[in-house]
């Protein structure tokens, strides 16, 4: 018979020790560490839990006290809504107005200006304003051509009257420039009297391109 | 391993199955409030933004009140009886023009209420109006550059909202030289929306 045969034979009494009621007698026991990997385990997460909750409860409190204080501002808040739309709505109105009037200079105001200007040896025969809408570069614009046509005597107050013109503020408003041109006719041999005609034009600036 | 070899390890080790219950159990809590977290986060940002606003739009706010009433009050004066003219009252607006002709001491020749608005304030214009209109007049008038002045101060003073757009003035051609004017205005109104 081989070893190994004989080590598969029924032991020839039974055993009746039972193992797990046999004091431990390891050298290093080993029982204690998995009570405490489990125990350590659900302290951590234990801890984790708590930690979570805690933050919870905080948030819970804090969301509390902001939705309170919503609830004490939105009538307040609502109010200003409604009162901004109010005004809003107001402004635009008001804005459409000074839209209507939006333009460099009133027609009364003009002609006192000129007529204050006007030197003696100078006389108006027409005055005309047009007021009128030009393309410029695919967007209208409005601009507005003055023409003053009369006698002079002397080219030098024609001049010095021109000076003034351009001098004026009312033609110096902002975001519009300023051109004026003369137009002489050949003098009059009898009186020596010269027909002018100026061309004041007032055109809006061009919009600087972005940079 | 059987049933009893089980029972048997648990009796072996009692603390380490009381806490791996405990441990399943704090699992299943932590998986079940995942998501509060992140919905309570959210919530907090969402009040802090709206408590921002709200903060922002009591702080802009300052003294809206007493600017909405005088605006509204100037807007209702605008809107109101005798301000706008409106196009259908014809008659009542050509006479307007009439009423200031004693006042200034001039002659109204001619009126004409063109029946388009004006086209800087409508359509594509470029001061395009979208709560009012304009009418537009044609007014030949003939006076004395005085009586022309009182004119043209008198459309200003007036309660409707009037601009004189285009003008031409020159010495009447009555054959004699005196004192006489002669004036085309043309004149636009705030008018009502249509």
């Amino acid at each position: 018979m081989s070893r190994s045969r004989k080590n598969i034979q029924p032991n020839w009494r039974p055993n009746f020790v039972k193992t797990s009621e046999l004091p431990d007698i390891k050298v290093v026991r080993t029982d204690f560490i998995i009570n405490f990997v489990v125990i350590v385990l659900m302290l951590t997460l234990g801890f984790y839990v708590l930690q979570h909750e805690y933050r919870f409860y905080v948030l819970d409190k804090t969301i509390a006290v902001m939705e309170q204080r919503i609830q004490i501002a939105e009538p307040e808040d609502t109010m200003s809504l409604k009162l901004s739309r109010e005004f809003t709505d107001a402004a635009e109105h008001i804005a459409e107005v000074e839209k209507f009037y939006a333009a460099p200079f009133q027609v009364q105001d003009l002609l006192i200006q000129l007529t204050q200007l006007r030197p003696e040896q100078l006389i108006f025969k027409q005055i005309s304003v047009v007021e009128s809408l030009a393309k410029e570069e695919a967007a209208q614009v409005v601009s507005y051509r003055i023409n003053v046509t009369g006698e002079v005597i002397s080219l030098t107050v024609l001049d010095e009257f021109k000076g003034a013109l351009a001098a004026l503020d009312l033609f110096n408003y902002a975001g519009y420039t300023l051109d004026i041109d003369e137009t002489l006719q050949g003098r009059d041999a009898e009186s020596g009297i010269f027909p002018y005609t100026l061309q004041i034009t007032l055109k809006p600036v061009k919009p600087a391109p972005a940079a | 391993m059987n049933y009893s070899a089980i029972i048997a390890k648990l009796r072996q080790y009692p603390v380490a199955f009381v806490c791996s219950i405990i441990l399943l159990l704090l699992l299943v809590v932590v998986f079940l409030r995942s998501g509060v977290s992140d919905e309570l986060a959210l919530r907090e940002a969402d009040l802090n933004s709206r408590i921002r606003t709200i903060d922002e739009n009591i702080k802009n706010s300052k003294d809206l009140k007493q600017h909405t009433e005088k605006l509204t009050a100037l807007v209702e004066q605008i809107d109101g009886n005798g301000v706008l003219f409106k196009r259908y009252e014809r008659a009542i607006n050509i006479n307007f023009f009439y009423s200031l002709e004693s006042e200034a001491g001039i002659v109204i020749s001619n009126i004409a209420q063109l029946p388009a608005p004006d086209p800087i304030y409508s359509g594509d214009g470029p001061r395009k109006l979208d709560r009012y209109s304009t009418l537009v007049y044609n007014i030949n008038l003939t006076g004395s550059f005085t009586g022309l002045l009182k004119f043209l101060h008198a459309l200003v003073r007036v309660d409707p909202l009037i601009r004189v757009a285009d003008f031409n003035l020159s010495r009447e051609d009555d054959g004699v030289r005196g004192t006489g004017m002669e004036a085309r205005l043309r004149v636009l109104v705030l008018a009502k929306k249509e």
